[in-house]
């Protein structure tokens, strides 16, 4: 098993609370997961990241969109 | 793509078309396999990848959901893929951390649910998801009506009398904050095909979370219903309100299982 990765520009991007990428957490995660087989996955711990989310996500107050807006633009510029 | 690898199969999403154009697909998940492309038949493609169990397994992220680094990192490489598939065909996405003991496994479970996917498919194809969460920042609200009223007096029953209208104007502002909430999620919800409110979880610091809601628009009508949200965001700033869009996203809310 691989070392966790240092902090990258995730780590930046969350020091200053980023609105678009705590909305991307909250939309992907959102409570939701498929468990199949013996693959079993336990996740008491969603809740904990939610509190942490939405105390975060409270701090945005602009209009944002998402990264594939963002890349749009980008790569039509 | 199996436990006898200690891999299990990580699912993107369901693509919907004769044959997807993969283009140069992102890599995903750190540490997961390429993205490949399974065949349920009917034009309904699985977008998956082989995840080592020993960073995607149940422990791993247990752990890794306390560090909302890891689960951030997670969900860029997640929506990086999903996106990748949205901007050229109809997708249902999957939550992070969908996951199958097996490419069979994952298959089976789609031809299983294959009624209500198509019936999604349907509703979602063209459609975006947009995000718009309102916020009541109660101590601005509250500066601006008290600007209003002047105090007299320093008695004591002057002090009480205070004390009671600054109660009252919580009380009131917190209702009227309510309504607006109720307000606006109709307006939106009417320029949209589906709309779904979330229980607003709240953060405390005087920021009351009034509206959490997810709109399903089509992709036609999108730049109208953004110019919608402007504008009633800017009516409701004055008031210390504060409001948020976020999108488009691929219809994570209009997908997920009713609850």
């Amino acid at each position: 098993m691989k070392p966790r990765r240092p902090p990258t520009n995730v780590q930046a991007i969350l020091d200053t609370a980023d609105p678009t990428l705590l909305d991307l957490v909250d939309h992907v995660l959102n409570k939701g997961l498929i468990i199949d087989g013996e693959v079993v996955l336990g996740l008491a711990n969603v809740d904990l990241v939610y509190l942490r989310l939405s105390a975060l996500l409270c701090a945005a107050d602009r209009l944002i969109e998402s990264p594939a807006a963002r890349g749009r633009r980008r790569a039509a510029s | 793509m199996n436990r006898a690898d200690g891999t299990a199969t990580y699912l993107y999403c369901l693509v919907h078309a004769a044959r997807p154009a993969s283009g140069r697909v992102p890599r995903g998940l750190a540490g997961a396999g390429p993205v490949r492309l399974l065949d349920a038949g009917d034009g309904l493609w699985l977008a998956a990848a082989d995840a080592p169990l020993a960073r995607y397994g149940a422990d791993p992220i247990e752990r890794g959901l306390h560090d909302l680094n890891w689960v951030s990192a997670c969900a860029m490489g997640h929506e990086s893929v999903v996106e990748h598939f949205a901007r050229r065909a109809t997708v249902i996405p999957m939550k992070l951390f969908t996951l199958f003991a097996s490419d069979e496994r994952a298959i089976a479970h789609v031809r299983r649910t294959r009624r209500r996917l198509d019936r999604l498919i349907a509703r979602v194809g063209g459609r975006q998801e947009w995000g718009v969460r309102l916020l009541l920042d109660e101590n601005r609200a509250l500066k601006a009506r008290a600007r209003g009223g002047a105090r007299t007096g320093r008695t004591g029953t002057a002090f009480l009398l205070n004390k009671k209208q600054e109660h009252d104007a919580v009380h009131h502002l917190r209702l009227g904050a309510v309504a607006e909430g109720n307000r606006l999620f109709q307006r939106l919800a009417r320029q949209a095909d589906d709309a779904r409110r979330q229980t607003p979880a709240q953060s405390g610091a005087g920021l009351r979370v009034l509206l959490d809601a997810a709109f399903l628009v089509r992709a036609g009508r999108a730049v109208a219903f953004r110019t919608a949200t402007a504008k009633l965001g800017r009516q409701l700033a004055g008031a210390g309100y504060h409001l948020t869009l976020s999108g488009p996203w691929p219809p994570y809310t209009f997908v997920a299982e009713p609850a």
